[in-house]
């Protein structure tokens, strides 16, 4: 059973200059009861977005619509500045960077332990799924090795495999699988449809239409932090491409 | 008011319900800063060694005392020492330095506090090998005083805790804070009897040379009785007023502070 239920989701940004974050000047500022309010940016604005299990969301819009800010609140790692977010089932984010989470000096191995164990499962039951997390990333016996020496699409393969491996609920992804060659994509593919067959939910941000077809059944349009259309995958891309095509919201 | 301090409460219990979580990753991420060498952590057990012993022969010259007496006294003033400064400069970085981990992981920001003052406490074990070999070449008297190292190290655990969690959220939203506190911890080092006696300071100067210093005291506690001696009134009372005001700080700063944490350090 899984739902997402967002409700007037507000986040902000400050956009902390030298001088903000500089103490002295805040404490002279205050002092003189003139504190300059830092620059704020708006990431998402009144945000209300209701997502039943089985979805497969797709979020569109153009760099800096909120797409990555609407993930990590909806994975917990960023609590929202105001509104609610209540969100029932595991949710599994792979937001940020190849890399992030994975301890670059640790092998693959290593990682599938640690980084279990930072998700709340205990060594013993990560090290009981090391062969087939192994098996499914593919990455054979280079699992043994530290992970600095992989190419970034190893990386990713490798966090995608221990993320689904721990069968969540709600499975957050930024951008598919990025760098990840198309052998994996195609069994991680496989693995979502098994996934979404558990009545999972899916929210995937892409600038990838093929990808948001193939993967998606449902789509958000976001701009400026708002939700401008919210549809068919179809139709929310075409009014997404023609409003930029003639100039509309761009 | 009251949710704020709901939350934060909730996330320090949480973080503690993870015990095992955090000291097995604090147990990996010390195997992996020496994960290419041969001597592994011990490295640090040799480099503690080689400036523990360096420093007493020196300073033990200059200052003209009896090298069995001041070698054991510098050891464990700067093994003492390295754990206070180790969990103040890494408490100050912890958010910071671990925002992937923070951004990608949903885990309590509480986790990443307990996680570091483990590796610190890791590093400081190996480094209680050279006061062990101290008390088996008698250095070090074996007395039922050495039984207080264990409350000492349990205070200073305390107060590594609390300084993660008002001095953390403090470097990642002002960030001179950082190179700050990097740049006191150096004069720290001298400021704090950790080379030299207090007694060799004059009396009406102490106040103001060393009285102050929070480092001081809680080293006092560490240090004391491996020396043979219980450690003053003064020290307790000091090491109260700094605890006390750690915890208080910690309270009131992570509490304000949690929920824009993340942000600061996107």
């Amino acid at each position: 059973m899984a739902t997402i239920s967002l409700r007037k989701v507000h986040a902000e940004y400050q956009l902390l200059s030298v001088r903000d974050y500089n103490l002295k000047n805040r404490v002279v500022q205050s002092v003189r009861g003139r504190l300059k309010e830092p620059v704020v940016i708006d990431a998402l604005r009144s945000i209300d977005l209701d997502i039943r299990e089985g979805s497969r969301l797709g979020l569109v819009g153009p760099n800096g619509a909120g797409k990555s800010t609407l993930l990590s609140i909806m994975a917990g790692l960023l609590p929202p500045t105001s509104g609610s977010v209540r969100v029932e089932g595991r949710v599994l984010a792979l937001l940020g960077g190849s890399e992030a989470g994975l301890d670059q000096e640790a092998s693959g191995r290593d990682n599938v332990v640690s980084m279990g164990v930072q998700l709340g499962e205990s060594p013993t039951s990560m090290r009981a799924r090391i062969d087939d997390i192994t098996d499914f990333s593919g990455l054979g016996d280079r699992i043994q090795h530290p992970v600095y020496s992989y190419s970034s699409g190893m990386q990713t393969r490798l966090r995608f495999s221990i993320l689904t491996s721990l069968r969540p609920d709600v499975l957050l992804l930024d951008e598919g699988l990025g760098t990840a060659d198309a052998e994996f994509t195609a069994r991680a593919n496989r693995r979502l449809d098994e996934f979404m067959t558990s009545a999972g939910i899916l929210v995937l941000a892409s600038h990838g239409d093929a990808l948001l077809k193939e993967q998606c059944t449902e789509a958000v349009w976001l701009q400026s932090g708002a939700i401008v259309e919210q549809g068919s995958v179809d139709g929310v891309l075409r009014g997404y491409h023609h409003s930029y095509s003639t100039g509309i919201n761009g | 008011m009251a949710v704020r301090t709901t939350a934060a409460v909730g996330d320090v219990a949480e973080g503690l319900r993870r015990w095992r979580s955090w000291f097995y990753l604090a147990v990996e991420s010390v195997k992996n800063q020496y994960r290419r060498t041969v001597l592994g952590p011990w490295w640090l057990t040799l480099q503690t060694a080689a400036y523990v012993v360096g420093l007493a022969v020196l300073f033990g010259a200059i200052f003209r005392q009896p090298l069995d007496e001041f070698v054991p006294y510098v050891a464990g003033g700067f093994i003492g020492f390295t754990l206070l400064s180790g969990l103040t400069r890494n408490g100050a970085e912890v958010f910071v330095n671990n925002a992937t981990t923070l951004l990608s992981t949903r885990q309590p920001l509480s986790m990443l506090v307990f996680q570091m003052v483990s590796v610190e406490l890791l590093q400081f074990a190996h480094n209680l090998l050279i006061i062990m070999a101290f008390v088996a070449l008698g250095l070090v008297p074996l007395s039922p005083l050495l039984l207080l190292v264990v409350p000492a190290v349990l205070v200073i655990t305390i107060n590594g805790v609390a300084i993660g969690l008002w001095l953390g959220p403090t470097v990642a939203r002002f960030r001179d804070v950082g190179p700050f506190v990097a740049s006191i911890l150096q004069v720290m080092m001298f400021f704090t009897p950790v080379f030299w006696r207090v007694d060799e300071i004059a009396a009406d100067q102490r106040g103001a040379l060393v009285g102050w210093n929070p480092f001081g005291y809680l080293l006092g506690l560490f240090r004391d009785p491996l020396l043979g001696d219980l450690p003053s009134f003064s020290t307790w009372v000091g090491v109260a007023a700094v605890t006390g005001l750690n915890l208080l700080l910690a309270a009131w700063v992570f509490t304000r502070t949690r929920s824009r944490l993340p942000y600061w350090v996107s």
